[in-house]
């Protein structure tokens, strides 16, 4: 016995974005097709689209976070809606307050969505599970499990550059175990076909099991990176050297770091990809980052386009995403 | 059917835990006199004071002993008390219960002793034998007076599910209840590996996301335990094991004729790790859940007598501690309502 996906209504339409992991291989080309038409919308003069005129759409960010939360709160603007940024982690729940009662008191205030970060792995399964039928969730990172707008961006960013996923080798590297976004573009690359997905890293840092994820486990970095076409670097969280899963920043970059010599393992055309914030010269040297291969900052841009996608299908303003059973 | 309070209780046509044919029990003043095949039909007739039970569709078992459960009063009692949980307790089979020292105060004074032994008679359910908290306030330092607890009723010493990492306190604690022949009940699990972690640390954690509990920080724990068992001799209980592994390590330790015993959560009997896919609450056991593997071994374990009861590790809670993403809850299974049907598949 299991739960049941919360992120589907009884229809079988997608109702909330919270885990790829529920999603087949169709729903998320789909996806990718959506954010496609929205990329152009990014691209004119006039970016604004009416598709959620009249809708609310609060950022509940129960952890700290700037990027995520200003692409979506760009991505609301674009499609027309009201945004409400609240600040969560120095609010109410840090006076005892749980996290349910928070909820229920922003729904009284009638958002039509919730886009949530939180610190808890499954808080967006608990949220979803226990909001009024009325709203959409989105999973803007939960805990160490998901980050799936990420890995949509992701997604985005690769197919631009490489069409087909099949012949690809995508490599990610450093901070598998405590990553979110390692767990969604994990889940999203096995989905869609990717032809090997590699991971390398300390052994500290690469979850119990992780084989059974789809993934290749390589001993070094140079192993992993011949013949790769895509190279995921991962942030390395300073508080990991402090609980000796990582000796020092500097140890790191020796063992796993991206640099230009190792870089030349991989393909020549191989894309170098990072979710950001970036640890120059930790997980990947300043000259990669900046490099002709890197596309980090397009990965940036995409993602209003991805979310632009994801809020409105889940809104039921574009196509809906249905599953054949539900 | 409720057995009144007369003086002669005749129960026909009863099935054995051993015996599939009917029998009568007769029970008299309370006592059980006779257990025997089945007589012909009695009737009241004019002695008024006799009940007659029939009693085709049930199961005659002897009233069970729980070695590990939380009644959850003094100090929780929004989880639950000692009346509902004695009274839960009785009607699930168990006429015996041994609660744990996690209260608040933990059990580790002779006036909380006293407490929960008179709340338990006034509630007439089981009897509750309080075990006793092995430190004073369960802090791992200071030993409670085990001598005056043991005297005052508790049967044995126990530090719950909380980590005790004070090597020398251990040691020592297993000396002193060595003295006075007061058994412990101990779960191996140690205190830092795995500290965080609220799921066994395998490959539906790494998918969830949730923070692990590696194998070894129940068996670097049991090691310690076996270990100082050997030294003190100090007669110990390994309560709620739960892997493959820890099944092995006992196994040896009784060949080699250690003072040790064991036993197996019900709920570990049944469940694993796959429980835990969308983030089911439900499942979130402080003794975690591992692989089929180690279920099958922990079912084996009982088969071969390595493992030697089950216990029912029932941990009621109130619907707000289930309100949460899944690390945040508070962990443990009520089990009283399906203990039974669940333990007498193992009979």
């Amino acid at each position: 016995m299991s739960l049941a996906d919360p992120q589907f209504n009884l229809l079988g339409d997608l109702h909330h974005f919270i885990d790829l992991d529920g999603l087949d291989r169709d729903m998320l080309t789909q996806i990718l097709d959506t954010a496609e038409g929205f990329a152009g919308v990014n691209d004119r003069t006039i970016k604004n689209v009416p598709l959620l005129r009249g809708k609310t759409v609060a950022n509940l960010f129960f952890e700290n976070s700037t990027r995520t939360r200003t692409a979506f709160e760009l991505a609301a603007k674009r499609l027309s809606a009201d945004i409400l940024n609240v600040d969560l982690v120095t609010s109410s729940t840090n006076k005892g307050e749980s996290l349910l009662d928070t909820l229920q008191v922003l729904e009284a205030l009638q958002c039509d969505m919730f886009v949530v970060r939180h610190g808890d792995s499954g808080a967006a399964h608990f949220i979803a599970r226990h909001v009024s039928p009325s709203i959409n969730v989105i999973n803007g990172g939960d805990g160490q499990h998901s980050h799936p707008t990420q890995g949509m961006l992701d997604m985005f960013t690769i197919r631009r550059h490489k069409g087909d996923f099949s012949q690809l080798c995508v490599v990610l590297i450093g901070d598998i175990k405590h990553s979110r976004v390692a767990r969604s573009d994990i889940s999203a690359l096995v989905k869609l076909g990717a032809g090997e997905v590699r991971v390398v890293g300390p052994r500290t840092l690469i979850p119990a099991d992780v084989e059974s994820l789809g993934v290749t486990i390589y001993p070094t970095i140079e192993k992993a990176l011949v013949d790769a076409d895509v190279i995921m670097g991962l942030r390395l969280q300073k508080e990991r050297m402090l609980t000796a899963t990582v000796p020092s920043s500097g140890e790191f970059y020796r063992t796993y770091g991206l640099s230009p010599e190792r870089l030349a393992l991989a393909k020549p055309d191989a894309l170098i990809m990072h979710p950001g914030p970036t640890n120059r010269g930790v997980e990947i040297a300043g000259s990669v980052a900046d490099g002709k291969q890197s596309v980090i900052l397009e990965q940036v841009t995409y993602g209003i386009a991805v979310r632009m996608a994801v809020m409105s299908i889940i809104m039921g303003n574009a196509s809906n995403l249905r599953r054949e059973k539900a | 059917v409720k057995i009144n309070n007369s003086d002669h209780v005749i129960i026909q046509d009863v099935k054995l835990l051993d015996s599939d044919d009917a029998h009568t029990i007769t029970i008299r003043n309370g006592i059980i006199k006779d257990i025997g095949a089945a007589q012909e039909s009695h009737s009241a007739g004019n002695n008024s004071t006799t009940q007659i039970i029939h009693a085709e569709k049930f199961l005659a078992v002897p009233g069970l002993c729980d070695l590990y459960s939380r009644l959850r009063e003094p100090g929780l009692t929004r989880k639950g008390t000692i009346e509902s949980e004695s009274l839960a307790a009785l009607e699930a089979g168990f006429t015996r219960v041994l609660c744990s020292p996690d209260t608040l105060p933990s059990i580790d004074s002779i006036a909380t002793v006293q407490l929960i032994r008179q709340r338990a008679e006034a509630a007439q359910g089981a009897d509750i034998l309080p075990i006793a908290a092995l430190t004073s306030g369960l802090e791992g330092e200071q030993l409670s007076e085990l001598a005056t607890l043991q005297a005052a009723g508790c049967p044995a010493a126990s530090h719950a599910d909380i980590a005790l990492p004070n090597t020398n306190a251990l040691f020592s604690a297993m000396e002193y209840a060595a003295s006075f022949s007061m058994p412990l009940i101990m779960t191996a699990r140690d205190s830092q590996l795995g500290a965080d972690g609220c799921a066994h640390a395998g490959a539906m954690a790494t998918r969830l996301g949730l923070p692990g509990i590696p194998v070894a920080a129940e068996t670097v724990a049991l090691a310690r335990l076996l270990e100082l068992c050997r030294e003190t001799a100090c007669r110990l209980h390994i309560s709620r094991v739960s892997s493959a592994r820890a099944v092995e390590m006992i196994k040896a330790a009784k060949q080699v004729a250690l003072p040790v015993t064991c036993d197996v959560g019900l709920h570990h009997l049944y469940f694993t790790d796959d429980q835990l896919d969308g983030y089911d609450s439900s499942f979130h056991s402080r003794v975690p859940f591992r692989t089929k593997t180690d279920r099958d071994a922990l079912r084996e374990g009982l088969r071969d007598g390595t493992i030697d009861a089950i216990c029912s590790d029932h941990s009621p809670h109130e619907r707000d501690a289930a309100l949460a993403p899944f690390p945040a809850t508070e962990p443990g299974l009520a089990a009283y309502k399906w203990a039974m049907p669940l333990i007498l598949q193992y009979y």
